[in-house]
């Protein structure tokens, strides 16, 4: 008889607490030190990237909008690409994600993205269209540029600014810190991040007005 | 009041030779204007920075929110000359799809002193500054424009007008005790200073709150806004603009409370197997599920056991009565227990809002109830071993006995009554799941607290009503017979050893023995009871033991609590200012689950060896009693009894502590040692 109640007990708390457990943990928004949100994008060129096919490898997200001046500031020196290449050559995977709605600033088709992007000599590894801004709401991006960098394990490691200068100038670049070159080579070093969370400073990411 | 800045800002311009005015091609004409027009050495002249926009675009606060940047000041100053700090006005939240932002529409006046040096020269001096502001509406432009002030020039502009208004419009700082923390990932914020109706919380810093999100002032007074991205653990001062529904705002500055500073969403370093924060962060669903669930396992608790007994016996006796009556039996014993559980919440709440620091379990803190509860579970002992029966006019299995007593008054009366006694027994312990809903409970309107009560009630019931409900099950059960009798007499023993603590306990409390001597006086008073003649006797002798038990509780001051280990907030502070790793255990004499806790996974040689051989700083925490402060420190894990377990790692390279582990309610040493190791 106790035997029964125990057991129904135990059968139920089994059957109730991993969903208890979950629902718990489904906080809103990108978590440092929790695995970044999951998503699959479409590039430029119709190519699909699955985050989770990436597992191994330092990811580095960058939201753009070439026509914010804070992402002029970066492009129109090549501070950005540079960046891109150093890492993209370094074995990180850089993509850059555009979460303009169609009809606002800084939207382009993949066309059009194409043309941008060899105009611009950009060295990410691709650059993935979002302009339902789907990718950019699960990670809450608020600016252009806004950074994230996500460690091989999967875990978010880094989200903020480029570097800890907010401004347009591009007299800024140099001299500043940059965060998420510092942040990869901490991970490169087996280190934790130091500076996990920072501001991300630019202009609001251009998204859809219906939400 | 804008229109009159506006008006005053019109005058101006007006007044204002051409050269000062800005391009049109701005989206923001911005036009510097001196107070006075004459400078003195040492003296300090505010000078009044407008910024004119056009429709549809905006520039942005000191804190601009999701996006967009701050006006910055590049001055060129004569020798000697500084300037000072930007006073802003109060900016409106400007929302864009899923951003917000604080901002300016049309006219918007800052203030900025400038001071004159001691050897101020005599003649005209010309002040120059150079204006970066970024001016968005659907896409952002950084606009520069480049100012110059002349003092003591008899062609200075100045506007005093423009000034004072601009001035009066500039929120105004407030006294009073301003502190912040989170919970449950919000971010909140008290103060002694009157908060306005519909009050909106801004801070001045960026990422400590959702800024698309509302502010909402809770029930308890504090103010509660969505948490943002960024750490509060490295915040010192902040300072926070607060502005009510018709718009009027003040500056509060405000200092982090370690007592409300728990859960912060992000941890310092980006290690993936840092424990995710156990800080309950739960809807009011989740909530109810919980304290279900809660229910559920209390039954099993050591606490509940002889109920549980109990109930076994009576489940047994009815087995094979008509369905009905079963099913009714069920339904009185839940009622009796959701019964118990209002009339308990009730009064916690009740006496919470009347500002009382206390949570579950505060019954046990008074050591009348203690005495009470001893004498009543006595009596149940003496009962179940046969030692006396309560009417000796019956005979036969379960007739003489507490329950027959019950039933003879009526079966219905003595099944509710099992219900109330159920949840009295239970209080002592907070089931794991129990101390997530209950602190939940306690922060939610009333009625919604309410529920998650009622629902940990269900919970406590549900075993004996599917019971009940479910025919095959309860004809499993044993037929009633002579067993019983044997039986009862096994089932007294669980009940005096709940004596025996519940008789420590009031030991702990009170530092008095008044408890012991009670319960030699029920011993005999169940003797005489006997004798019909003499049960007059017996009823002097428990009410005399009653006085005593009450007494013993008054008269002698409760031992201090002064162990080397005894938590305070100032020592925790301390501990975690320092390098060592921080175990907090907080606990009390009457929780059962507590002290099994401490003998079987805290209390044991290698969990002693664990801590010392890892230099882990102990504190315990000992709410036997009353005591605002481990109440507060249970609030700040979103808690409301004990036993609490949080272990502080100690800091990574970075002087930067983990997040705090909060440990489940029932330990075990390998779980302490996982946790301790770092490789839960």
């Amino acid at each position: 008889m106790l035997k029964k109640i125990i057991m129904t007990a135990a059968v139920c708390a089994a059957l109730i607490l991993p969903a208890a457990a979950h629902a718990a943990a489904n906080k809103a928004g990108p978590e440092i030190g929790q695995p970044a949100p999951a998503f699959t994008g479409t590039d430029s060129k119709g190519v699909k990237h699955d985050l989770a096919d990436y597992k191994g490898k330092i990811v580095v997200l960058e939201w753009h909008n070439d026509g914010c001046p804070y992402v002029k500031k970066h492009y129109e020196t090549n501070h950005m690409q540079g960046l891109q290449k150093a890492a993209v050559d370094d074995g990180v995977v850089w993509l850059t994600i555009n979460s303009s709605a169609e009809g606002k600033q800084g939207y382009f088709d993949a066309a059009g993205t194409n043309e941008l992007m060899a105009q611009q000599k950009s060295a990410e590894t691709a650059r993935i269209l979002d302009p339902t801004g789907e990718i950019g709401k699960l990670y809450g991006a608020k600016t252009t540029p806004h950074m994230f960098v996500i460690d091989a394990n999967g875990a978010l490691a880094y989200m903020g600014a480029i570097d800890d200068k907010p401004t347009t100038e591009k007299s800024d670049i140099e001299g500043a810190k940059n965060f998420v070159t510092a942040a990869i080579e901490e991970l490169k070093a087996g280190k934790p991040v130091s500076e996990p969370v920072t501001p991300p400073y630019g202009c609001g990411v251009k998204y859809q007005d219906a939400m | 009041m804008l229109k009159k800045i506006f008006l005053a800002g019109l005058l101006a311009l007006s007044l204002t030779s051409p050269a000062l005015a800005q391009d049109a091609a701005h989206h923001v004409r911005i036009t510097l204007i001196p107070e006075k027009p004459a400078i003195a050495a040492n003296e300090t002249v505010t000078l009044a920075i407008r910024q004119e926009l056009d429709e549809g675009w905006h520039t942005y606060w000191l804190n601009p929110g999701d996006s967009g940047e701050p006006m910055r000041l590049h001055w060129t100053l004569p020798p000697g000359f500084t300037a000072g700090a930007v006073e802003w006005p109060a900016p409106s939240k400007i929302v864009t799809g899923p951003l917000a932002s604080y901002g300016y529409h049309g006219t918007a006046v800052m203030l900025v002193p400038v001071t004159a040096p001691a050897d101020l020269a005599d003649g005209p001096v010309t002040l120059g500054l150079k204006i970066t502001a970024l001016v968005c509406a659907d896409i952002c432009i950084p606009e520069t424009s480049t100012h110059t002030v002349t003092f003591n020039d008899p062609s200075t502009i100045a506007d005093p007008a423009l000034v004072a208004a601009a001035r009066a419009a500039i929120p105004p700082p407030v006294d009073g005790e301003h502190v912040f923390g989170e919970k449950n990932g919000e971010f909140i914020f008290k103060t002694t200073a009157p908060t306005p109706d519909g009050a909106v919380l801004i801070p001045y810093e960026w990422g400590l709150i959702d800024n698309t999100a509302d502010t909402r002032t809770h029930t308890d007074g504090t103010l509660r806004h969505k948490r943002g991205d960024r750490p509060l653990r490295a915040l010192a001062e902040s300072r926070f603009l607060l502005a009510g529904a018709d718009g009027a705002a003040a500056v509060l500055t405000a200092r982090p409370d370690p007592a409300l500073m728990t859960a912060a969403p992000v941890t310092s370093a980006a290690d993936p197997s840092a424990n995710p924060s156990n800080a309950p962060d739960i809807s009011f669903a989740l909530a109810l599920a919980f304290a279900f669930l809660g229910g559920l396992i209390l039954n099993l608790m050591p606490c509940v056991f002889p109920v549980l007994f109990m109930k076994a016996l009576s489940l047994c006796q009815i087995a094979h009565e008509k369905e009905r009556e079963v099913r009714l039996q069920a339904l009185l014993y839940t009622a009796g227990i959701l019964a118990s559980f209002a009339a308990v919440a009730g009064v916690l709440m009740a006496l919470r809002a009347a500002g009382a620091e206390i949570g579950w379990g505060f019954q046990l803190q008074n050591p009348a109830v203690i005495a009470v509860l001893a004498y009543l579970f006595f009596v149940i002992a003496l009962n179940l071993s046969g030692l006396f029966e309560i009417s000796g006019r019956f005979a036969g299995v379960g007739q003489g006995t507490l329950e027959g007593l019950l039933q003879k008054g009526g079966k219905h009366g003595h099944a509710f009554f099992m219900g109330v006694l159920a949840t009295i027994v239970a209080t002592p312990c907070t089931a794991p799941f129990m101390g997530v809903a209950m602190g939940y409970a306690l922060v939610q309107p009333p009625a919604m607290g309410m529920m998650i009560f009622l629902a940990l009630g269900m919970g406590l019931a549900a075993p004996y009503v599917a019971l009940s409900y479910i025919p095959p099950l309860r004809r499993a059960l044993p037929k009633p017979g002579a067993w019983m009798d044997h039986f009862r007499r096994i089932l007294a023993v669980p009940m005096l050893l709940t004596v025996l603590w519940l008789a420590w306990v009031y030991g702990h409390q009170t530092g008095s023995y008044a408890l012991w001597g009670g319960l030699a006086l029920i011993v005999v008073a169940a003797l005489l009871w006997r004798r019909r003649a003499l049960a007059l006797v017996s009823v002097l002798l428990v009410a005399a033991a009653l006085g005593l038990g009450l007494y013993g509780g008054h008269g002698i001051a409760p031992v201090a609590n002064t162990h080397a280990d005894a938590y305070s907030e100032e020592r925790l502070v301390e501990l975690l200012a320092g390098t060592r790793p921080v175990f907090v255990n907080m606990t009390a004499d009457w929780c059962i689950t507590c002290k099994v806790n401490e003998k079987a996974a805290l209390g044991t040689d290698a969990t002693r060896k664990l801590f010392a051989d890892n230099n882990v700083a102990y504190l315990e925490g000992d709410w036997t009693r009353q005591d605002p402060a481990i109440t507060k420190f249970l609030e700040g894990y979103g808690r409301n009894g004990v036993p609490l377990y949080v272990f502080y790692a100690a800091p990574d390279a970075g002087g930067m502590r983990p997040e705090p582990v909060v440990l489940p309610q029932i330990l075990t040493p390998k779980l302490i040692a996982e946790t301790i190791k770092g490789e839960n």
